[in-house]
Parts: C-alpha cells; sequence; structure tokens
C-alpha cells in the first residue's frame, strides 16, 4: 500500500515540477538582457542534470542502547559496502544565483553478508550559485526531502538532509560538467523497536551532466 | 512568477511532510544493518538443498555420524569431531542408486526410498543405512520392497516415521505415463496405498510385519489420494486411535483433505456427518488440505500435548493452521495470513531458546509457493507461542521484529529467513537444531541459551 502511495507522490511530484517546466509567462524585467559571461543565468532558466558516481557509507548514529546485540547508543560502523549512485534533476532558477529543483536519486550497496539495500531519494534541491570565473560556477546546495530504503523484505520512508557543493566547468551557456560533493542524513527514528532507531550518513561523490535550457 | 514557482515548491514540501508522516514504521533498517553479525557461508556446496539432518543410534563408530539427503545422495559428518560434511555413496543391493525419493529416520536405521533410471526403464526400492564407519555406509536391501515403472505407469514413494520408536509408513502412490521426475509427484497421480511397518528397528525382513492399512480413501474406492503427514501422540508402539494421517489428492486442494487414524480409517467426528474432515465444532469442518502435522508433548505443562498441522490451501480466506488436544477437535491459530505456506514444525519449547521473552515456542518452516499468478517468497519460520494450555489460543507471529527465538540481527540478515525450509531436526534431542532449505543448504543453532544465532553449515 504504501509503495502505491509512494508512486503516486512521485508522480505528482514530477507532474507538479513539469507544470513547473511548462509556464509560458511574459519576463517580468527588460525581455532582452545581453549575456556577458558563458555561466550567466537569469530568472527562468531551467536546467535538467544527469549524475552518476559513488556513496560512501560513513557511520551510524544508534540512538538508543540495545541490550539485545550489546551495542550502545553511539557511532557504529554501518557495516555497508560503498555503492553506486545515479541521480536525474530538473529545476529553475528564481535569480541568477539561485536554482530550485526536484532530484529523484538511486542507489545501491550491500550490508557485510551481501544482502542488496536500495536507497531511491526524492527531494527538493536549492542551490546558491558562485561564479568565480565565466567558466567556474561552484554552487552550494541543500536538498530536503524522502529517501525510501529497501532491503530484504523490508521497506522504509524517511526524511532526508543532503548538504553539499559542486565544482562545475562551464563548456558552454548550455552544457555545465562538473563534480559534486554531498553529504547524507537519513533520521530513521520510527522503528516499532525504538532500539533500532538510528540516523544514518553517507556521502556521495558524483559527475555530473547539466542542460541549461 | 517567483511567487509562483515558490507556491509550487510548498505544495511539493507538504506532499513531502505528508508522506513522511504517514510512512511505514518498519524495523530500523540502518540499525539493523549496522549491529548485525556476519554469517559465515558455510562449507557445504553452494546453492544445496537438504532434507532434515538425522542421527542414529546402532552403536559406535555410526552413532558419532549425522546424516542428511540430498537428492542424489546422502551426506555425514562426524559431529563428535565436527568434521566436513562427506557425500556418501548409494550403493545397495548390487546397484548404483541414483537418488533418495524419501527418508524416515528411526532410533536406529535410515529408511531410504533409493531411486534409479536407466533409460525408459525406471524403479524404486525400500533400503535402510544401518551402519557407517566414516567410509562405507551398509545398506541392507528388501528385496521385495521394490517398484519397476512398465508401459502403465509407475510408483513413487513417501516414507513416515512420526515416532522413532514407532511405525515406519510407507504410501506407495500410483502414477500413470512415463517417469519424469522426483519433483512430478502429482504428475498422472492415480491414487495409492499405505503399509505400516511397525519394527522398523529391529526387523530384518519385510514381510511378517508389515501391515497393509485401509487405504479406501488413498486408493479410488472412496477417493484417490497420497499422504502428507503422520503424527503420533504415544511414543512406542502405535495405537490407532493416538496416530493421525492426513492426506490430499492435490496439495492446493480445497476440499479434497482428509484426517485419518493409525489403521487409515476416517476420524470419527461428534457429529458423526463430517468424518475425515478437520472438525471445529457442530456443523463447522472442513476438508482442506494439510501437512507437516506433529505432536507436541507439551510435558512441561503437564503432558497435555497437542496436534499441529497446517493447510496447504485457502481456507476462509487465509492459510490456516489448525491444532487439537485430541485429534477430534480443532481449533485454528491466530495470525495466519495468505502469505506464508507453512509445511513443518519443530517443537522447541522445552529448549532455552525456545522460553526467549517467557514463551514456549514452536517454529514453523515455510515455504514459497504460487497462488494463481501471485508468487509468494518463502519466510524461514515463523514463531507459535503454545503457552498457554488451550490450543485455540496460540497465535502465530509472522513479523521478525518480534520473533522470540533466535537473535534478530542474526535471523533477519541470513538467507534462512528468505529461505524455504524442508525440514528441521533436533539430533539425539540434543541442543542443536538444525534447519535444512532448499537451495540455501543446512542452518544451525546452539538452544543452550536465549537469543543464540544461527550459523550456517
Amino acid at each position: 500500500m504504501l509503495r502505491k502511495l509512494s508512486l503516486i507522490v512521485i508522480s505528482l511530484l514530477l507532474l507538479n515540477f513539469g507544470f513547473l517546466g511548462a509556464q509560458e509567462e511574459p519576463p517580468e524585467d527588460d525581455p532582452f538582457t545581453p549575456q556577458s559571461r558563458t555561466n550567466q543565468r537569469s530568472l527562468g532558466d531551467k536546467y535538467f542534470a544527469i549524475s552518476a558516481g559513488v556513496i560512501i557509507p560513513l557511520f551510524t548514529v544508534l540512538l538508543n542502547d540495545n541490550s539485545a546485540t550489546g551495542d550502545s547508543a553511539g557511532v557504529v560502523d554501518t557495516q555497508l559496502s560503498v555503492g553506486g549512485m545515479g541521480t536525474l534533476a530538473f529545476g529553475v532558477y528564481l535569480s541568477p544565483n539561485i536554482k530550485v529543483g526536484l532530484q529523484l536519486g538511486g542507489t545501491f550497496k550491500w550490508d557485510i553478508n551481501r544482502n542488496l539495500l536500495y536507497m531511491i531519494p526524492i527531494t527538493v534541491k536549492g542551490s546558491y550559485e558562485f561564479h568565480p570565473f565565466s567558466r567556474m560556477t561552484i554552487p552550494l546546495h541543500l536538498a530536503l526531502g524522502i529517501n525510501m530504503t529497501s532491503w530484504k523484505e523490508q521497506f522504509v520512508v524517511d526524511p532526508l538532509i543532503r548538504p553539499g557543493f559542486g565544482v562545475y566547468f562551464d563548456w558552454n551557456v548550455e552544457w555545465s560538467f562538473g563534480m559534486d560533493f554531498t553529504y547524507w542524513f537519513v533520521p530513521q527514528l520510527n522503528s516499532t523497536d525504538e532500539r533500532f532507531n538510528s540516523i544514518a550518513n553517507f556521502m556521495d561523490i558524483t559527475l555530473t551532466a547539466e542542460y541549461h535550457f | 512568477m517567483k511567487k509562483r514557482i515558490i507556491g509550487r515548491i510548498g505544495i511539493v514540501l507538504a506532499l513531502a511532510v505528508l508522506l513522511i508522516s504517514g510512512s511505514c514504521t518498519g524495523v530500523g533498517i540502518f540499525a539493523v544493518v549496522a549491529v548485525s553479525e556476519k554469517i559465515d557461508e558455510g562449507l557445504l556446496p553452494e546453492g544445496i538443498s537438504a532434507r532434515p539432518v538425522a542421527h542414529i543410534s546402532p552403536g559406535l563408530p555410526t552413532d558419532n555420524y549425522y546424516f542428511f539427503a540430498s537428492g542424489p545422495g546422502i551426506w555425514a559428518k562426524n559431529h563428535v569431531t565436527n568434521s566436513l560434511w562427506k557425500p556418501i555413496p548409494l550403493n545397495s543391493g548390487g546397484i548404483s542408486w541414483d537418488g533418495v525419493q524419501s527418508m524416515a529416520v528411526t532410533d536406529q536405521k535410515i529408511y531410504l526410498a533409493l531411486y534409479d533410471v536407466n533409460g525408459d526403464n525406471y524403479k524404486v526400492a525400500i533400503h535402510t543405512l544401518d551402519s557407517f564407519d566414516g567410509t562405507t555406509a551398509t545398506y541392507a536391501y528388501f528385496s521385495d520392497q521394490i517398484w519397476t515403472s512398465n508401459s502403465a505407469g509407475y510408483q513413487t514413494i513417501r516414507l513416515f516415521c512420526p515416532d522413532p520408536l514407532g511405525a515406519v509408513y510407507v504410501n506407495v502412490m500410483d502414477h500413470t505415463g512415463t517417469y519424469g521426475s522426483i519433483d512430478s509427484e502429482d504428475n498422472g497421480f492415480d491414487g495409492s496405498s499405505i503399509y505400516r511397518f511397525d519394527t522398523p528397528n529391529s526387523a530384518s525382513s519385510w514381510s511378517d510385519v508389515n501391515i497393509t492399512l485401509n487405504d479406501d480413501e488413498l486408493d479410488k474406492t472412496n477417493g484417490t489420494r497420497y499422504v502428507t503427514g503422520v503424527a503420533d501422540s504415544v511414543s512406542g508402539a502405535g495405537v490407532d486411535a493416538d496416530i493421525r494421517i492426513t492426506a490430499t489428492n492435490n496439495m492446493f486442494g480445497q476440499t479434497t483433505g482428509i484426517l485419518l487414524d493409525g489403521k487409515g480409517d476416517t476420524v470419527v467426528n461428534p457429529d458423526l456427518i463430517s468424518d475425515g474432515s478437520i472438525f471445529e465444532g457442530p456443523g463447522i469442518y472442513t476438508y482442506v488440505s494439510t501437512t507437516g502435522i506433529t505432536w507436541l508433548p507439551r510435558t512441561w505443562d503437564a503432558n497435555q500435548g497437542a496436534f499441529i498441522m497446517s493447510a496447504t490451501s485457502l481456507d476462509g480466506g487465509t492459510l490456516p493452521m489448525f491444532a487439537s488436544s485430541d485429534g477430534i477437535t480443532w481449533s485454528r491459530l491466530s495470525g495466519t495470513t495468505t502469505e506464508f505456506l507453512t509445511t513443518n514444525f519443530i517443537d522447541v519449547s522445552e529448549k532455552a531458546a525456545g522460553q526467549g521473552d517467557s514463551k514456549r515456542l514452536v517454529l514453523a518452516g515455510t515455504s514459497s509457493y504460487i497462488d494463481g499468478s501471485t508468487s509468494h517468497i518463502a519466510s524461514g519460520y515463523n514463531e507459535i507461542d503454545i503457552t498457554a494450555t488451550d490450543p485455540s489460543t496460540w497465535s502465530v507471529t509472522t513479523n521478525w521484529d518480534n520473533y522470540s527465538f533466535a537473535l534478530n540481527t542474526n535471523y533477519s540478515v541470513s538467507d534462512l529467513s528468505l529461505a524455504t525450509i524442508i525440514g528441521m531436526s533436533i539430533p539425539e534431542n540434543g541442543d542443536d537444531l538444525y534447519a535444512s532449505t532448499r537451495n540455501f543448504g543446512i542452518w544451525k543453532i546452539d538452544m543452550s541459551t536465549v537469543k543464540p544465532s544461527w550459523t550456517r553449515e
């Protein structure tokens, strides 16, 4: 049931942002603004990004002592392998330096017993971009949303916070290529057994191609 | 435009918050993974399927070995020295047999239905494994207990031994057509017969202790069925009224199951109109197919024992399990669903691990199955709390978050938790429980402590 609900909500989210992309409104300011540098953006510009890379499990914070396993609350090894990750993102510029969009991702990794663990993050991602050079962009971003995790027969949905930054080379007006470094906080607080409440911490490093239009 | 965009982002965030707040509560995956145990992959060949681990006591050195059958062979290990499992040749009666079709374990012998396929010729025969010296197994061969295929059909054998000190039951299934596979027992099924071998531990000759039971409900006289399970409520020499035999003509039959006593007669119910059914009260009965019938002695509760068995077909919108103190009036266990097809039980209520969380437990081994177009994967075992004297209050726990037997951070991460369990056994009634699975090998757990961990053989 929850999976169906999740799919419906994901569809709504994507549809919603589809409408964003379809807005046909006159610019509020001067309809013609000369572009002075390759990476100059303006209100209403849109982007589509695709990225791939790795996700590195950092540590898990156990929030409670667990007498059954003898583990105390605190930081423990995730016991997960480095995994693969990919994302798709679409969004718009709210100003020359601020953009916001929706990002859909997927990751996989293995636990110590070779069981696969999948995560599907869906986030609203806001970025502030520095443009130190005409062909270089350094975005700082913060993504908030949900993280769907599937492992063996278990499936849970948790909140997700992903701060990060990137370094992009602006190949031309349309295309940018770069690398993103993003931290993951995944609070998992609603376990049926509170001894297994935790905050998982990951970092992903991805190569990204971004198309502006 | 900005306001509009920000408004839409607000909608998205609101939806996300709604989704999160309505999200499921489940196991804390990251914490479970973080504290889970690393499980060794074991030393048996990967992907092996196994029948229950067995022990017999004919004397040394055989007593030092455990055995299991796996399709084309039997394996043995010295449990005293904890040696590796090694395959044993199936050479008996001058023939190298192709595989084990069925197996039953008495106190001193392992009864085997061995089959041999040679071109279009197929035969199956009953043997016993009497002793093993670490290298060579000694088999006995009942020369009059052999069935050979012909143009009209062939036979397959199902062996049962509900009590190591009691009888061995032999169900001979007739099939039309040509023998294809031991997995195709339902193919061309054309009725069966049943025999009882009353002194399997001592007799060397078959005929003088072989008793033919009433097989009217099996051999097409009143029904066309095969036996799915036998349970004996009294250890030692069987008393017919104390024995229950379950039979069906289709594992997934909703109306073809029947309950027989030790003579092969239908169990007489109090209302005298539903003999052979699972009687739940006046006017309430079902003929759903069942399997895995087991007697639970419950010695710790003034020996107020009970039978337990599981339906293999939907009945009342679930796959029910039934329990009965007298083998006549049955109660349905609560907590059953359509997700778990149970095929076997093991009583661990006397063991320390089986008393976790102040419960007395029975483990119910599950099997994968296909319901029409829906595939249901197996789920290791479920737990049944049999603490209460009245079986009608017993319940099944299917969420391993709430399990009491093994350490959850071990069991939940193991392949066992997703395996079809072919059978479970406690050799010599010791502290070690073995779970034999389809494709995931054999698992062992030491039940002398609370919340122990499974290891792979």
